[in-house]
């Protein structure tokens, strides 16, 4: 697919076409905005159809989204990696919590907690 | 339907299970070693007083977790009046370089341009990943790793987000923005980069 994406930069009437897209589309920098926008809104018609054109030219703008996609699916399975990551401490966190800390919490706790009372 | 047996609660246990867990919560988003503990010792406090109301619905770690988020949410409302916009222009930099062609301007320049990620997917199984996305994330100015971390890691909704930090719809989308560019940027070069991998 991306050698056949390639071709357009051989034939001249596609090399002219590509270039005309990316001159008369929004910048990459625009571009870049608007990926990481489509993350948080549905994108107007307009801008999506703007960014097709876009990626139609530009290979690296179309890395770019793709990337930003990437890096929510990440951000999402750290969060399940952390919460369910098992108690045997086989993966520890990056900050864990400090020795003396671990203790004042025990201690802190331990005053508070009221004696268990009976069942209802 | 009977009543699910009652968990055992016990605090100490809670420290030790998710003592470790809880405080890189608090860590990541407050960056001070003090501020976590104060937060994660109001949190187990308050799980403690109102433990009657876990229903073991969730998992135990998601109960403490939620009550330790709401609360740090609490402080962000009442101390985050002020918008500071360091942070953005300590990002602003970052955000020009990549795109300061002088033959095109405001499109990639080469060097800068993302490149190719090989095998992008299989990195999510591999530990030295992680370390390498938390040291970018830990990299990012606090303010916009704590809504990066808001926003992708828990999941919190763009309107959620800004009521807490009181900030525009506007202003967390820029931030957002910032903070995906630089974290690609850092990912690419100390992890899809590497030379021999």
């Amino acid at each position: 697919m991306n050698r056949i994406f390639a071709l357009r930069w051989r034939i001249p009437l596609f090399r002219r076409l590509a270039l005309w897209l990316a001159k008369n589309t929004p910048s990459c920098r625009e571009m870049a905005r608007l990926s990481s926008a489509s993350l948080e809104r549905a994108l107007t018609p307009r801008e999506r159809l703007l960014r097709l054109a876009h990626f139609l030219a530009c290979d690296w703008c179309l890395r770019y989204a793709r990337q930003l996609r990437f890096l929510r699916t990440a951000a999402r399975s750290l969060a399940h990696r952390e919460t369910c990551a098992d108690l045997s401490h086989s993966h520890p966190v990056p900050h864990p919590l400090p020795v003396e800390a671990r203790q004042r919490l025990k201690h802190r706790l331990g005053r508070e907690s009221p004696p268990t009372p009976p069942p209802a | 339907m009977d009543t699910a047996p009652s968990p055992a609660l016990d605090p100490e246990r809670w420290v030790d299970d998710h003592g470790d867990y809880l405080f890189h919560y608090a860590f990541s988003r407050l960056r001070s070693q003090t501020l976590a503990e104060d937060f994660v010792q109001e949190a187990l406090l308050a799980a403690l007083r109102s433990k009657d109301r876990y229903a073991g619905r969730s998992t135990e770690r998601t109960w403490l977790t939620g009550i330790l988020r709401n609360k740090m949410l609490d402080h962000f409302r009442k101390s985050g009046r002020e918008t500071s916009f360091t942070d953005l222009e300590f990002l602003a930099d970052d955000e020009s370089k990549p795109f300061e062609n002088h033959a095109f301007p405001d499109h990639w320049v080469a060097e800068e341009a993302p490149s190719e990620w090989t095998d992008a997917g299989s990195s999510l199984d591999r530990d030295e990943f992680w370390k390498v996305f938390q040291t970018c994330t830990t990299r990012l100015p606090e303010r916009i790793a704590r809504v990066f971390l808001m926003r992708e890691v828990d999941h919190l909704e763009s309107d959620e987000i800004c009521g807490a930090l009181n900030i525009s719809p506007n202003n967390l989308w820029v931030m957002l923005h910032r903070a995906r560019m630089a974290l690609r940027q850092c990912l690419e070069e100390h992890w899809f980069g590497k030379p021999n991998r």
